[in-house]
């Protein structure tokens, strides 16, 4: 059996597992498919850091790796930023504003120098090992370990020199970037320049220490400003023709409230690829980067915003107010997983097929190979999310919340054996999941819970409860709210309920797409039926509807879909040429149930939206607080069981879903966003989606626990040659 | 002179009347019968103002092997060796012949591990029952002989001209299986000769491949594989005298089997120079030259082959084909064909006879060097000499591993040039600030009256300082030119220690220039990594200039022990690599021409009507393909 081969490889484990052992967990245990990760290479880097001096360790001599070896100098910052200046693309730019704006070339080029001040980094290494050891020291308190899988950095490390490099990390806390250069630095791999957001940069002192520390600034938005535009762009370029430290921006654009992976943004990733289209580099590597956190340092400030909470400015004061917060918390594990690098030139004449040619460019097919590269990236990213036992235990907590929270509770016991068997049923989707031995399932449980025991405690009882006085509510009544002012028992139930469904939503990428599938056969009439062709039509229905929600890109649709019927054939949630659904009912009720709190939400709003009158206009905020009131009214009157329909995130995807379905309007009056309904457009809509939600599908978890071992074993022997089989049968 | 009935013009000639070759004939091969060819001198022109150079026997006899290597490059008693653990160059015929070269296994070592007790011999000269039987179709022979014309079909006369000089050919001759040869060997002694083989390939359906020099990098006069005529290759060697010298108009005019170095010594006899200098051009023939666009290291002053050639004799199975009536400095009538017969590459018939500028040889010859910082500032540098046009006969950049490769063939120093050395390195690492492995280095050649020559050298050094460059000396110029011929040795001895070594070329306009060489070094490095290649050696120079761009070089070299098929490693590579050459710009070649090797890429380079264009020539003047080499285009299997 599963269970005995683990106690195997763990012989040596002790009876209580702490995070800090989890290590000793992974390790031997590798079954994943679509991550190509190796656990056994995971290493704690702070481990080290715990047994020798952060003095010397900072002060240490070292010779850090270049990313792209320059035959000229490129320590100073302020040269650089200087032939930044006298580029010729720089020299042009002058010129032509000149001209234009009838002003004297000294003027312009004083507005550029002011622009490169604003924009530029200030590598200084003395200030970076300074903070640097400021940061060992806090992050020592902060969190048990900080994991890499340092057998591909290293192998990344030895690669470096003959182009660019870019990191691509995945945005889930402030400390992704910091904890980036963090590692980079362990490695001596040079600290690699950071594209930062202007909230840093009107920091009091850190916007200057950032810089020193080599991040730059980049404003959110552009406009028109040609000027701050052909600036960037030449900085950013020449960042990465003509310097030698690695390049290292976010993709998703911004950290992840809701902790999904956000659709990639193309901007800076053009401005990234454009030398290499014109041949100025030979190539660029992209390394993405996932990170994962037990416990996000951020979640409390996460779940108020979503729910529309007004948010505190950021500001260096609320950041060591935060840091001090922390130190009484305990946070688990980071988890920084370095995916595979990804050649740019190699992804466009392999993957793509594409010629390339530097001399006769296809500006359109370089914009459809770029947006292809950013979801590229991305997925590359979601693949290597670890997945831990408190997302886990979420999802367990979250499904019995969902079904059973007036019925009975949940014992640890009946939790720990749910987590152990998710964890290896996740493992058989293919995903990078924690192993949870059941032997060790209730220490790895209780561990978890003590991470968060702002959400979830356990009592005397071992009954596992969600923890409702952390969050105390009245202290933001008076603030001015982003949609809908809730009312203070709906806030206080919700919250905890929207944390967990942040480690929820973590995970969702693996599982979004067979969820859809099994909520679309779930509804399948009397006969239970549906050709493949049948079953994709409905699919792509459902992906479109939630573009926003979670990232779909619609050329890989049909793999996506065709991976995701795989999988559940796989573990018998569909079977047959005419599909229909299997024998695990186990599964198919929560994957169900996990797709619940979308599509009930959607469905709640576009009934909202069949109540508008298609006359009026309504700008975004009133749109979103009268839609989020009116969920909240359905709450209170049980008509919808989960409170993170009361997220505007997921309310404003919605929308925007709408919007570009053309169910709703979008127009611009006098600069302001208006939007109206089309009545007939939305009642199909909320028709098609009403064939699609029921209320949470009840399964009584304990009922066959003498079958969940079998359903583990199961989930997990799918071998290669069982998924081989599956794919011949299906062609 | 006669109007054939194509309407072609074509000149009688009549055969030769000199003496016979020292040569021995071999055994099979036939004398020629010289009582049919009476009298006279083959000529080009009505208006033969000059006197007829006596012939000399050439250099390279029909019995190659005695001279050259029948596996390798150049003459037999020349070659690099170990010889008490360290390199030693034989033979007395170039500057480092007969030397220890004590930093070169070193050097090797550090590139690309070398390592000298790593040994791969070649096989021996195949016995005469190795040879693959000669496809004769019948009636062949016998028609042949008829003529008079000496043929041979010995096994190593066919082998040695099998091949050319490309990587593969030599790895086939050292290790490869035994390919398809050619069935038969002709050394026509004229034109006339040519247009009687011709006729007869015509009448018995053979095919033929000219073979001048067999100096070719591109396969192009590699025997064609899939060919199942008889195939002669026809050995232009014989056809050697320089047929008249025009002092007042500065013309010559020569038969395309003269090899470059048996033209030019006769010149100079005579205080005249073609100028026509390609790396291979102690080998390499005119007619090759022609046939091939073969550009030479002093073009600048002198021109490269298109802008020498003013007239050329190309005997196709449909007539012979030259062009205009007399020889005039340029001409406006339509279209010119010696621009069919330039490039043609042994697809359209023989060239046979060849009229080319000439010019007084320079009284004042000297070399220079300059250094500079890095590669990019040295092609800027070049780019301004180019844009200034004040470019010496000849100028070259060579990037830092040439650099150091230069310095790595240097003989053992005396006390006083070791010190001299570290004087100047420090020099320029000190006092410049240059890095050492940055180095670029420029080579010039100055040619012309004293004056001339200063004032030249003026000129580039005022305009090198503005690019940071520092005159390095007389030396280092005349060591980097002279080692020129030196170098094609190198990949013998190579090969024969587990390294791969080979050249080529592109041009490129010039603000493509270092794209091109960033990129296509990156590319190869790249691929080496793909096929678990370390430490690949990427090189790149500039050897030509121009008003638009320049010329690009690129030599790599990598080590194969441990690894299977080097050969088909190194085809991968460098397939990637022209493909990145013109991604970047670059053209499929400045001067190797495309043979066989470049021939999937010439379609893309000349446009499905340019090819078109090709092939109406073709089947004009050679519709039953008799020149079935293969190049250009892929044929159709
Ligand atoms: C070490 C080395 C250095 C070189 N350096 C240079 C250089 O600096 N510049 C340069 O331009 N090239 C260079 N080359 C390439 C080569 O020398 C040239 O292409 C040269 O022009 C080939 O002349 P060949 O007589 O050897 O021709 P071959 O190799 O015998 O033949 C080449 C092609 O021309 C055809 N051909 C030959 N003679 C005739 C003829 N009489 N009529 C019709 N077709 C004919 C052949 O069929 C074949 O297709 C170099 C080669 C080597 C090995």
């Amino acid at each position: 059996m599963v269970t005995t081969e683990w106690t195997h490889s763990l012989t040596s484990s002790i009876t209580a597992i702490s995070s800090g052992e989890m290590a000793v967990l992974i390790e031997g245990i590798s079954m994943s498919k679509d991550s190509d990760v190796n656990f056994s290479s995971f290493i704690n880097v702070l481990d080290e850091r715990r047994r020798s001096s952060d003095f010397m360790w900072m002060s240490r001599e070292m010779n850090p790796v270049k990313s792209y070896r320059q035959n000229h100098d490129t320590s100073n910052p302020y040269k650089f930023q200087y032939d930044v200046l006298k580029s010729r693309k720089i020299k042009k730019l002058i010129e032509e504003v000149s001209k234009q704006q009838n002003t004297p070339e000294s003027q312009v080029e004083k507005r550029v120098i002011d622009l490169l001040k604003e924009i530029g980094h200030a590598r200084d290494p003395a200030t970076l090992r300074l903070v640097g050891l400021c940061f060992v020291k806090a992050v020592k308190k902060i969190f048990d370990g900080i994991y890499v899988n340092e057998d591909r950095l290293l192998k990344i490390k030895q690669n470096m020199g003959s182009n660019p490099v870019v990191f691509v990390p995945s945005h889930r806390s402030y400390f992704d970037f910091c904890i980036m250069s963090f590692i980079t630095f362990s490695y001596e791999i040079e600290t690699p320049c950071i594209a930062a957001g202007m909230d840093f940069m009107s920091m009091f002192l850190m916007g200057e220490i950032l810089r020193k520390c080599n991040a730059f600034y980049m404003r959110r938005s552009f406009g028109d400003d040609q000027i701050y535009r052909t600036v960037f762009q030449e900085y950013v370029q020449h960042l990465l023709i003509a310097g030698d430290l690695p390049f290292e921006f976010f993709i998703e654009g911004t950290r992840s409230r809701s902790s999904k992976s956000l659709p990639p943004k193309f901007g800076l990733l053009t401005m990234l690829l454009e030398p290499f289209f014109l041949g100025e580099v030979p190539d660029i590597t992209f390394l993405p980067v996932s990170f994962t956190y037990d416990h996000i340092v951020e979640e409390g400030l996460f779940a108020r915003e979503l729910l529309g909470v007004p948010k505190p400015k950021e500001s260096t004061s609320s950041l060591l107010k935060a840091i001090n917060l922390i130190n009484e918390v305990h946070y688990g594990n980071c988890y920084v997983v370095f995916g595979e690098p990804i050649s740019f030139r190699k992804y466009i004449t392999e993957n793509l097929a594409s010629k390339l040619n530097f001399v006769h460019r296809n500006p359109s097919q370089e914009t459809s190979q770029t947006v292809d590269f950013g979801h590229h990236i991305v997925g590359s990213q979601q693949k290597n999310m670890l997945i831990t036992s408190f997302h886990l235990l979420s999802i367990v907590v979250g499904n019995h919340q969902l079904v059973d929270a007036a019925g009975k509770s949940l014992q640890v016991e009946q939790a720990s054996k749910d987590v152990a068997w998710l964890s290896a049923v996740l493992s058989a989707f293919g995903a990078l999941v924690q192993p949870v031995p059941h032997r060790h399932a209730a220490a790895i449980v209780m561990d978890a819970v003590k991470q968060h025991s702002s959400v979830l405690t356990v009592n005397e009882a071992g009954t596992l409860q969600l923890a409702t006085s952390a969050f105390d509510p009245s202290k933001f009544t008076a603030c001015s709210w982003k949609g809908h002012q809730l009312q203070e028992d709906v806030l206080r139930t919700a919250y905890p309920m929207v944390v967990l469904q942040l480690y929820i939503n973590h995970c969702l990428h693996f599982l979004v797409s067979p969820a859809i599938i099994t909520v679309i056969m779930q509804h399948l009439g009397e006969d239970g039926r549906i050709t493949k062709h049948e079953l994709f039509e409905k699919y792509k229905f459902v992906c479109s509807l939630m573009t926003h929600e979670f990232v779909f890109f619609r050329p890989w649709a049909e793999k996506t879909f065709e991976d995701s019927l795989l999988k559940l054939e796989l573990v018998s949630i569909v079977e047959g040429d005419n599909l229909r659904l299997g024998n695990h009912r186990k599964l198919q009720a929560l994957l169900c149930n996990l797709l619940y709190p979308f599509t009930s939400g959607y469905l709640t709003i576009c009934r909202c939206l069949q109540t508008l009158d298609e006359k009026d206009l309504w700008s975004e905020k009133q749109l979103m607080t009268t839609l989020q009131a009116k969920i909240e009214g359905e709450l209170r009157s049980g008509n919808l069981q989960h409170p993170y329909c009361l997220s505007l995130d997921l309310i404003s995807s919605c929308i925007a879903s709408l919007t570009v379905k053309g169910v709703l309007n979008r127009s611009r009056v006098n600069g302001t966003v208006q939007y109206s309904v089309k009545r007939d457009d939305i009642n199909q809509v909320t028709s098609e989606l009403e064939c699609l939600t029921v209320g949470p599908i009840k399964y009584p978890f304990d009922k066959d626990s003498g079958s969940l071992d079998l359903d583990a074993y199961k989930a997990l022997s799918v071998s290669d040659s069982v998924a081989v089989e599956g794919l011949s049968s299906k062609l | 002179m006669k109007t054939s009935k194509d309407g072609v013009i074509t000149h009688m000639c009549s055969g030769r009347t000199d003496s016979k070759d020292e040569d021995s004939v071999s055994e099979n091969s036939a004398a020629a019968d010289k009582n049919g060819l009476a009298g006279g001198v083959a000529c080009l022109s009505a208006t033969n103002n000059g006197n007829i150079i006596q012939k000399r026997p050439p250099t390279v006899t029909k019995k190659r092997i005695d001279v050259l290597k029948w596996n390798g490059w150049g003459y037999n008693d020349s070659q690099f060796l170990m010889k008490n653990d360290m390199a030693y160059f034989s033979g007395r015929r170039y500057p480092i012949g007969d030397m220890h070269l004590p930093f070169l296994v070193q050097w090797a070592k550090d590139s690309v591990k070398f390592d000298p007790k790593n040994n791969i011999p070649s096989r021996t000269l195949p016995s005469p029952d190795e040879y693959p039987k000669p496809i004769i179709q019948s009636g062949v022979l016998e028609s042949i002989k008829s003529t008079g014309i000496e043929y041979s079909l010995d096994g190593v006369d066919r082998l040695v001209r099998a091949h050319g000089q490309t990587l593969e050919d030599i790895y086939m001759l050292r290790n490869g299986p035994m390919p398809r040869i050619p069935d038969l060997v002709v050394w026509p002694v004229c034109h006339e000769q040519v247009e009687k083989l011709v006729e007869l390939a015509s009448e018995h359906n053979f095919v033929i491949v000219p073979y001048g020099g067999g100096t070719s990098v591109s396969g192009a006069v590699t025997t064609p594989q899939h060919e199942s005529r008889t195939i002669v290759a026809l050995d232009t060697s014989q056809m050697n005298r320089i047929l008249w010298v025009d002092k007042e108009n500065l013309t010559i005019c020569c038969e395309a089997g003269m090899i470059g170095q048996d033209l030019e010594r006769a010149l100079h006899e005579q205080g005249l120079t073609t100028g026509h200098e390609p790396d291979s051009y102690e080998f390499s023939s005119v007619g090759g030259w022609v046939a091939t666009r073969a550009s030479g290291m002093k073009k600048n002053t002198y021109g490269n082959i298109e802008d020498l050639l003013v007239q050329a004799k190309m005997v196709s199975p449909q007539g012979t084909l030259v062009k205009g009536l007399s020889h005039v400095p340029r001409s406006s009538i339509g279209p010119d064909f010696n621009h069919v017969i330039l490039g043609s590459e042994g697809t359209l018939g023989v060239i046979t006879e060849v009229v080319l500028k000439v010019r007084p040889l320079p009284p004042c010859r000297k070399y220079g060097s300059i250094v500079f910082p890095d590669f990019e500032s040295g092609v800027k540098f070049m780019r301004e000499v180019a844009k200034q046009r004040i470019q010496p006969s000849s100028i070259r950049l060579v990037d830092n591993e040439q650099f150091q490769f230069g310095l790595a063939l240097r003989a053992a120093p005396t006390m006083f040039g070791a010190v001299m050395d570290h004087i100047k390195r420090s020099y320029l690492t000190v006092f410049k600030g240059f890095r050492w492995n940055s180095i670029a280095v420029t080579t010039l050649l100055f040619e012309g009256t004293k004056e001339d020559v200063a004032a030249q050298e003026r000129k580039i050094y005022t305009t090198a300082e503005q690019f940071k460059g520092v005159a390095a000396g007389e030396k280092n110029g005349e060591r980097g030119y002279t080692l020129t011929f030196v170098i094609a040795y190198l990949r013998d001895f190579a090969i024969e220690h587990f390294i791969i070594a080979e050249s080529f070329e592109t041009s490129v306009p010039w603000d493509k220039t270092l794209m091109l060489c960033r990129n296509v070094k990156h590319c190869i490095n790249e691929e080496c990594k793909a096929l678990g290649i370390e430490h690949p050696l990427v090189s790149c120079r500039v050897t030509q200039t121009y008003d638009i761009g320049c010329c690009v070089y690129f030599y790599f070299a990598f080590n194969w022990l441990g690894k299977s098929e080097p050969v088909q490693a190194f085809e991968r590579i460098e397939e990637a690599a022209r493909d990145m050459i013109i991604a970047c710009g670059g053209s499929l070649s400045h001067h190797h021409g495309v043979g066989k090797i470049r021939a999937r890429w010439y379609p893309s380079q000349v446009s499905a009507l340019g090819v078109e264009l090709y092939k109406a020539t073709k089947q004009r003047l050679d519709p039953a393909n008799i020149f079935a080499t293969g190049n250009l285009l892929t044929p159709k299997l």
